[in-house]
């Protein structure tokens, strides 16, 4: 086990030192997911991970990425590897082409060794509804606790300490929530930084690729890496000039807590903790505000997700038929080999959802749904801009409490506390989660949301939050 | 009791380019099936359309040439529905903000001018060819998502003579600013009519009939006879005429080489952003 | 929403629901209907302009008209499990 639980930066020096090749380190990593007990993997490329382990001969000392081998969420396309969302009616789907992330981690020579469970399609936080049943999080006692989702056998497999990465996705929290829940860096940047080509649609205007990392300056190697304009994805930013600052610094830094949202939280510890690092922060002489938020507002973020989502999860999946690709049932005519497609391969939840979509969508439904859930949407963003404007970034605890066991369900009525993150879909924010203390040996996040465009800055303030907290490359213990 | 004839026409132009409105894969459609698809034609997950430049200044041009108000903005539109012939289970096209609108055109039926309303036109995606052979079907992707440049008019014609004058005079200029090849037999054109009828004096519109799919403009012309015939028990007077078609005149023709001229600077001056709308 | 609309909305989305399905449906849409009370209590809300973008996309990419090799029918086709030779094949489509 020489080689798990290590960051980039320490394999990467392992490699320019002579002291492992990527071949050893990928061996060691397929063995370790063989052997993984918690249910996080989809399709493995063994053969291909070793095969390009082999072909890296050179070492790139300025490549960080060079040789490092990762996990992939399986939305997210890779040529030649069945891709299924984690749900049936892609059983069998292999991708023409390579989702451009990826294709920019390959070109960094960095080695993906297999994909990874999520909630099915990205609908769901818990973990527990892709086709392979629940993921788990491999703190706590074994199999007893989730890990949150839709990026939960990413999340999984980093806090595990098998690779020092993965790719996830967020649409509106599936990679700060689970970041939460297993002690990780969880990094979601502004909307159009990262090419969204070859992700699943789930609802294109918050989905959104990110990373997760052990550590803030891997989640900023990764971002530069793979940040760029893709003429494959329109929406991809160009000529956005970004400023970058040389040393980050907590001086003068202005940190915003919506104090509606903070005074929902109850776990006593955690609010301790809380005010703990804002003494801390102000020691290293940031300004720490707790503001005012519209209480209604904050009541409005859960329906506008939920309801922008599934209309646009119907309309995104609408491709799903089995006509020109997918695991297609038999029918006596079109429509029958389409709904019995559909009926037997999406599961009763994202029925569900469709089904709620389609309806937010009907011309008569509209106004009171659909367009409504539109106009909610640009009240929260003005409001959070709002902040913005005198603040760097807002700060809140990512989840009120640390991962739930998986018979516990949420508190009734929490929907506010447990799916505020969502703020940075609606805006497109750069939002990061990263741990700042562990309950009883059990993880929990801060999160941290900044204005669209201003990526650096937010990694710098989490930076120095890792250096206060000294919660680096934090993971589960390896089990042999 | 006398009646007229109100008819509205719905033209689907395809225009031409050498790549798909929002794929990349050629947009030759007669060549060996399912040869010009791409992976976003095919809607696989993870696919993002993509906006053809030369589309968009193809439907500026013809927007130009008709007279009508250019939007400085691109506005595209989902419209969901399930069919076999529709990968994505929706087209986009431009239901809201279509690229051209309030225009005109003026036709000669026997040295008569008339205007003619143009109410929009806007870009939409094409659909995959379906042949139907005995008990299945065959679908070819090679047309899906090649461009098209829908044109609505007005209710303003009141002939079978009229119609044919308008989709000539349409060919005519698509085919000059060689945007389209404009045969209707080869289906890069088509039209649709909508035709109702109304006493005389009244103003409100009875109920319209449409009528899809002719493949020439003198069967444009037979299908709105049979339907008058149709709905009617007696002849409306005055139909009878002689035709001349529809010939380019002086105006137009100045009118269309400037449009011709201004192609390379169309996309700079007028387009400002571009939105995918989600409907 | 009684069972009938139920089934009906089902069908426009070209699914199919087993009984169970169709009952708890039911619960779900009651849970969707209150969440969308939530924002009719915004103030003004009605008035507001709908927000599509994250925050105005200000970019102008069109794609150039040059032609990209597809993959070709088989390949493009290898995951469809209606594909015969070069076309995908359904049982007859009726207008």
């Amino acid at each position: 086990m020489r080689y798990l639980g290590l960051t980039m930066t320490e394999l990467h020096e392992l490699y320019v030192s002579g002291k492992a090749t990527p071949l050893d380190v990928v061996n060691e990593v397929i063995e370790a997911l063989t052997k993984d007990k918690n249910n996080i993997l989809e399709k493995t490329m063994y053969d291909e991970a070793r095969s390009m382990a082999q072909s890296l001969t050179k070492v790139e000392k300025d490549n960080l990425l060079w040789g490092i081998p990762f996990l992939v969420k399986d939305n997210i396309a890779m040529k030649g590897i069945e891709t299924t969302g984690s749900s049936n009616i892609l059983n069998g789907f292999i991708p023409l082409c390579n989702a451009e992330v990826i294709d920019k981690l390959l070109a960094a020579k960095a080695i993906p060794v297999a994909k990874t469970t999520l909630d099915e399609f990205g609908m769901g936080g818990r973990g527990e509804t892709g086709h392979k049943g629940i993921t788990y999080n491999p703190y706590g006692k074994e199999r007893t606790r989730i890990v949150g989702g839709s990026s939960s056998g990413s999340a999984s497999g980093v806090a595990s300490g098998y690779v020092p990465f993965a790719v996830g996705s967020d649409t509106g929290d599936s990679i700060r929530k689970p970041a939460s829940f297993a002690g990780l860096v969880g990094f979601k940047p502004t909307w159009g930084e990262i090419s969204r080509f070859g992700l699943f649609a789930f609802m294109p205007t918050l989905d959104h690729v990110g990373f997760f990392t052990r550590s803030v300056s891997e989640a900023r190697v990764l971002f530069e890496k793979t940040r760029g304009y893709d003429k494959k994805d329109a929406t991809s930013v160009m000529n956005v000039p970004f400023k970058t600052e040389k040393d980050a610094t907590l001086k003068g830094k202005k940190v915003a807590v919506l104090e509606p949202i903070f005074a929902l939280m109850k776990n006593k510890l955690l609010i301790k903790e809380f005010h703990n690092l804002v003494d801390k922060l102000r020691q290293a002489g940031a300004v720490v505000d707790f503001v005012p938020f519209d209480k209604d507002l904050l009541a409005a973020i859960f329906p506008t997700y939920f309801i922008l989502s599934c209309a646009e999860a119907n309309v995104s999946n609408a491709c799903l038929t089995g006509i020109g690709f997918g695991n297609k049932e038999e029918g006596a005519s079109y429509e029958e080999i389409v709904a019995n497609t559909r009926g037997k391969g999406f599961s009763s939840r994202i029925k569900y959802r469709l089904m709620l979509g389609q309806y937010a969508l009907k011309k008569e439904n509209r106004n009171e749904y659909y367009d409504r859930a539109q106009k909610a949407r640009r009240l929260i963003v003005e409001a959070v801009d709002k902040v913005l404007e005198n603040y760097d970034v807002i700060m809140l605890p990512a989840a009120p409490n640390h991962a739930p066991t998986v018979d516990k369900q949420s508190e009734p009525h929490s929907e506010i506390e447990n799916n505020f993150m969502a703020i940075a879909n609606f805006g497109g924010n750069p939002s990061l989660t990263l741990p700042y203390f562990l309950d009883e040996g059990l993880p929990l996040g801060v999160n941290l949301t900044g204005k669209p465009f201003d990526d650096f800055n937010v990694l710098n303030i989490a930076l120095k939050i890792e250096e206060i907290t000294g919660l680096y490359n934090l993971h589960a213990g390896l089990k042999s | 009791m006398k009646y007229e004839v109100i008819i509205g026409l719905e033209i689907h132009i395809e225009t031409k380019t050498n790549t798909k409105m929002f794929s990349s894969a050629s947009s030759l459609f007669d060549a060996p099936a399912n040869s010009n698809v791409s992976v976003v034609d095919m809607a696989f997950p993870g696919t993002l359309p993509t906006v053809n430049k030369k589309a968009v200044q193809n439907a500026i041009m013809l927007g130009h040439a008709l007279n009508m108000e250019i939007d400085d903005e691109l506005h595209f539109d989902r419209k969901n529905y399930f069919y076999s012939d529709l990968p994505k289970g929706y087209q986009i096209t431009q239901q809201r903000r279509p690229i051209g609108s309030n225009g005109y055109l003026d036709i000669y039926v026997n040295d008569t001018k008339k205007r003619i309303r143009i109410e929009r036109i806007h870009m939409e995606e094409d659909t995959a060819k379906q042949i139907h052979l005995g008990e299945v079907t065959l679908i070819d992707y090679n047309r899906a998502g090649n461009p098209l440049v829908e044109l609505v008019t007005e209710p303003d014609l009141r002939s079978a003579d009229e119609a044919m004058a308008f989709v000539e005079a349409v060919r005519e200029i698509v085919t000059f600013l060689e945007i389209s090849d404009g045969k209707m037999e080869e289906g890069s054109l088509r039209c649709d009519v909508n035709i109702s009828l109304r006493p005389v004096g009244v103003s409100k519109f009875g109920n319209k009939v449409e009528i899809k799919n002719m493949n020439s403009i003198s069967n444009i012309g037979k299908a709105i006879e049979t339907e008058i015939k149709r709905q009617v028990n007696y002849l409306i007077k005055g139909l009878k005429l002689k035709v001349r078609h529809g010939g380019m005149t002086m105006p137009l023709k100045i009118q269309l080489q400037c449009v011709k001229k201004m192609k390379a600077l169309i996309i700079d001056i007028f387009l400002k952003e571009i939105f995918y709308q989600f409907l | 929403m009684n069972k009938e609309e139920i089934r009906k909305l089902a069908a426009e989305i070209l699914i199919t629901l087993t009984p169970e399905e169709e009952a708890t449906f039911a619960a779900e849409f009651a849970y969707f209907k209150e969440l969308a009370k939530l924002l009719e209590a915004l103030p003004n809300i009605d008035e507001k302009e709908p927000m599509v973008f994250p925050f105005k996309v200000t970019q102008t990419y069109l794609k150039e008209d040059t032609p990209e090799e597809s993959p070709g029918a088989k390949e493009i086709l290898k995951n469809s499990k209606n594909a015969k030779d070069t076309f995908v094949v359904i049982p007859k489509v009726v207008k």
